[in-house]
């Protein structure tokens, strides 16, 4: 998608606007900058003219707030905020519009402002005044805290689009319980290895998502947000899967989310719009078994039982999204019920190299995902999933806010079970899942992704083929769709933290095919090793990880040397360990003399009693290190086992 | 001749509901009390709620057996078994046989089996009659690394 020279130019300008020793000041340090300069988060770098987003201190708070509320009463544009100081400068600049970022949330007001989110102001003025020289007027106001340009954003695909045209496969068709009729072209779904989609297909690169649908299809109680270009609510295949607002008191009632760039409707066929995020939606949650079409990782069975998709529109025509409208559809996202917040789209990777890079340049983006993830809107889960594209530079990191150790960044494959051209991976990169390659590859854009297209922008054709991590990122989010779905119907409810740690472990090895010269297209493919993640998703495992918490079985008696393999994927002698917790209480109850503990890669136990205990171990998932503030890396994961010690056991595994 | 192709169904009829009913008789097909579909509730008196269990024992000393204990997908064993002055003891269809025989019995109402390990240190467990999900009995599961065995 990007000329990689100008995302270098672009990154080092970037890293070099957003260095540490270049925004703070160092006691002692001669070159010290000026404390005006400190309050500028951000490069103006690629940043929308004629706007800045200014975050005030307490003390600015309430005559800002006056001024808004005098301005609403004579039905008037706020233009200036009633501090003095600040007025002159807004004067000088000719500020035409001052407004909060975030609107008064109504029922939502007061978790907006315990959040801080009622302090950041956007203010507009003409293209043609200088962005950087009007920066530097706004930190010298004292009552101004930062000042965040408007960086704009990147899609994570190459946003063409190959429409669906019937071919022959070489293979049987694949079975699956749902009618929709290019389900078999679907190979991120349920791959078979038909060479029609390439000669170097591999049965099994896939996200094994048949078996889950076994159990569940998705439910309507979860909200997936799709923030992305607009979603064609009308699509046939999309329209029964879309949330709708029904909120008489909402501005958007009865709609089905919102155009953050225009401010208004959602809008799919402007010019400039691609079809991403109608293409993004159709993975999350097509409505399946509906007899028309594709499937979706989340559509349901056909009986409305599916995920619904929410659309919070960052991208509108020639208009690129950036921290503005992305923040802002965020917030909304969180106010009106999603639960997972789907991001096929951001910085490309190497520009921000580090979490503190990221929370510094980007303040306003980091406190709205905080915000999301902080809302509890499923039962299932006490807080939001953010899901973001890890990026399609090839560098060997992840873009941002993909590479945030909290988030969950999709790295991407193709049918032949190998990385794909152009994903991202490493640092900051937690899972891979199919995003296609729609040139390379024998079966041309049949190795790509199969979704929903807008009919209008493609010749009348409602499905086809795109690729790119924006690709692989839905399914990510669909799987986790399935998960809040399949745990609903068990009664079952998770924390943030544990589902990610489900979900991350809920996957098929990778490693194993990283051979040289087993891609045509990729040199040398062993480079991935290690860095895609933990491993390819897998739908059922999630929803057996859901089902119960996992066994270890132990003959009582023996030093065991339990291999993790089952539930950290099949690398897990290979991931870095960061603890082994069991309480005195059920150390004592299986008689275990010295504490469990990892040792090469398996974990070491001793149990003299039979019984049933408790065991927690902890793992980097993506990387050998945990990420940090300073070096990007993997995220902590923990997961719960029940240890069960038993006298004996039969050779063969059976329990009788 | 009508009549004479009636009497001659009907007596091959009456030939083939007796073959069947002799099978009834064989003392390897006998309706038992233990017999039906079981599933594990407790172990070692703890719940536990990722381990799961289901017995199948048929009617002609066979059973099956569901498990999903250290997988995310079932492993199905099959055998043969034999349950008589309490005690029930049984043999994979790999010729190994079961880790202990069990003391069993079960509730006045027939709906809860308890089995105890013969061996020390004694185990128990208790199942409950229930129906075998279908998605249980008919599970492909998920792929299994290469090192594990599913189906015996």
């Amino acid at each position: 998608m990007h000329n990689k020279t100008k995302s270098l130019i672009l990154a080092s300008l970037l890293l070099a606007a957003c260095s540490t020793d270049t925004f703070h000041e160092m006691p002692g340090n001669e070159t010290e900058q000026p404390v005006a300069v400190t309050k500028i988060c951000n490069s103006a770098d690629d940043a929308v003219a004629g706007s800045l987003i200014v975050y005030f201190d307490d003390d600015a708070i309430p005559q800002l707030e006056a001024s808004a509320l005098n301005a609403v009463r004579t039905r008037a544009t706020m233009t200036r905020s009633g501090i003095e100081s600040l007025d002159e400068v807004l004067d000088r600049l000719h500020v035409t519009k001052l407004e909060r970022v975030f609107p008064e949330a109504g029922i939502h007001e007061a978790r907006t402002r315990a959040a801080g989110l009622h302090k950041w102001y956007v203010l507009y003025f003409d293209t043609e005044e200088a962005l950087e020289e009007a920066a530097e007027q706004l930190a010298g106001v004292a009552q101004v805290s930062k000042v965040q340009y408007r960086t704009r954003l990147y899609k994570a695909s190459d946003c063409k689009t190959y429409p669906f045209e019937p071919a022959t496969a070489t293979r049987s068709f694949v079975q699956s319980d749902f009618n929709d009729p290019q389900l078999p072209w679907q190979w991120h779904y349920i791959n078979n290895a038909d060479m029609a989609v390439a000669n170097t297909a591999v049965a099994g690169a896939d996200i094994n998502v048949a078996e889950a649908w076994k159990l569940t299809a998705g439910d309507p109680r979860v909200i997936v947000a799709i923030v992305d270009e607009g979603v064609k609510y009308t699509h046939p295949d999309l329209a029964a899967n879309m949330w709708t607002d029904n909120d008489p008191a909402s501005p958007t009632y009865g709609q089905h989310g919102h155009n953050f760039v225009t401010d208004g409707p959602v809008s799919w066929s402007t010019k400039g719009d691609t079809g991403h995020g109608t293409h993004v939606a159709g993975t999350v949650a097509a409505v399946n078994n509906n007899g028309i079409g594709v499937a979706g990782v989340a559509g349901g069975t056909g009986n409305g039982d599916g995920v619904r998709m929410m659309s919070c529109q960052i991208f509108s025509g020639i208009d690129r999204g950036d921290a503005l409208v992305s923040s802002r559809a965020i917030k909304y996202a969180a106010d009106h019920g999603a639960s997972i917040l789907q991001c096929s789209w951001g910085v490309p990777g190497g520009m921000i190299t580090s979490d503190n890079v990221y929370k510094k340049s980007s303040p306003m983006d980091f406190e709205a995902i905080n915000y999301f993830i902080a809302q509890k809107n499923c039962d299932a889960i006490d807080g939001g999933l953010v899901i973001f594209a890890a990026g399609n530079e090839s560098t060997p990191m992840s873009g941002y806010p993909a590479g945030y150790r909290d988030y969950i960044s999709v790295t991407s494959f193709a049918p032949d079970y190998l990385p794909a051209v152009y994903t991202n991976y490493g640092p900051g990169c937690n899972i891979a899942a199919p995003g296609g390659e729609t040139v390379g590859l024998s079966g041309g854009e049949r190795a790509g992704i199969l979704s929903t297209l807008v009919s209008e922008l493609n010749k009348g054709n409602d499905y086809g083929y795109m690729q790119g991590t924006s690709m692989a990122c839905p399914h990510v989010s669909g799987v986790a769709a399935l998960g809040l779905s399949y745990a609903l119907k068990q009664g079952k409810k998770f924390s943030v933290e544990e589902f990610k740690s489900m979900l991350l472990t809920s996957v098929n090895e990778i490693n194993s095919h990283l051979v040289e010269g087993s891609k045509t297209t990729i040199p040398d493919v062993s480079i991935y090793y290690d860095k895609m993640g933990t491993g390819i998703i897998d739908a059922y495992q999630l929803l057996m990880q859901i089902d119960g918490i996992p066994c270890l079985k132990v003959n009582m008696g023996d030093v065991a040397l339990i291999p993790l393999t089952n539930h950290f994927g099949h690398d897990a002698e290979e991931l870095t360990y960061t603890g082994v917790e069991m309480s005195e209480a059920d150390m004592e109850k299986l008689g275990i003399a010295d504490a469990p503990q990892m040792y090469n890669g398996k974990l070491m136990i001793k149990c003299t009693k039979p019984g049933v205990a408790r065991i927690k171990v902890s793992a980097v998932a993506g990387g050998k290190k945990p990420g940090n503030d300073f070096i990007m890396g993997g995220m902590v994961i923990t997961k719960e086992f029940a240890v069960i010690a038993r006298a004996n056991s039969a050779a063969n595994g059976g329990w009788l | 001749m009508k009549k004479y192709i009636l009497y001659l169904l009907a007596f091959l009829f009456m030939g083939l509901s007796f073959t069947g009913c002799s099978d009834d008789d064989d003392a390897n097909c006998s309706p038992k009390p233990i017999v039906g579909e079981w599933r594990m509730v407790s172990w070692s008196d703890t719940s536990v709620e990722g381990m799961k269990v289901y017995l199948h024992l048929t009617p002609c000393s066979t059973f099956e057996l569901f498990q999903r204990i250290e997988n995310t997908h079932y492993t199905k064993y099959i055998g043969s078994y034999s349950a008589s002055a309490g005690i029930l003891s049984g043999v994979y269809s790999d010729g190994e046989s079961w880790v202990t025989d069990y003391k069993y019995t079960l509730s006045e109402d027939g709906n809860t089996l308890t089995l105890e390990t013969v061996n020390e240190p004694v185990e128990t467990s208790v199942y409950t009659r229930t129906i075998i999900p279908d998605d249980v009995k008919n599970t492909k599961s998920t792929r299994a690394p290469a090192n594990t065995r599913r189906v015996l």
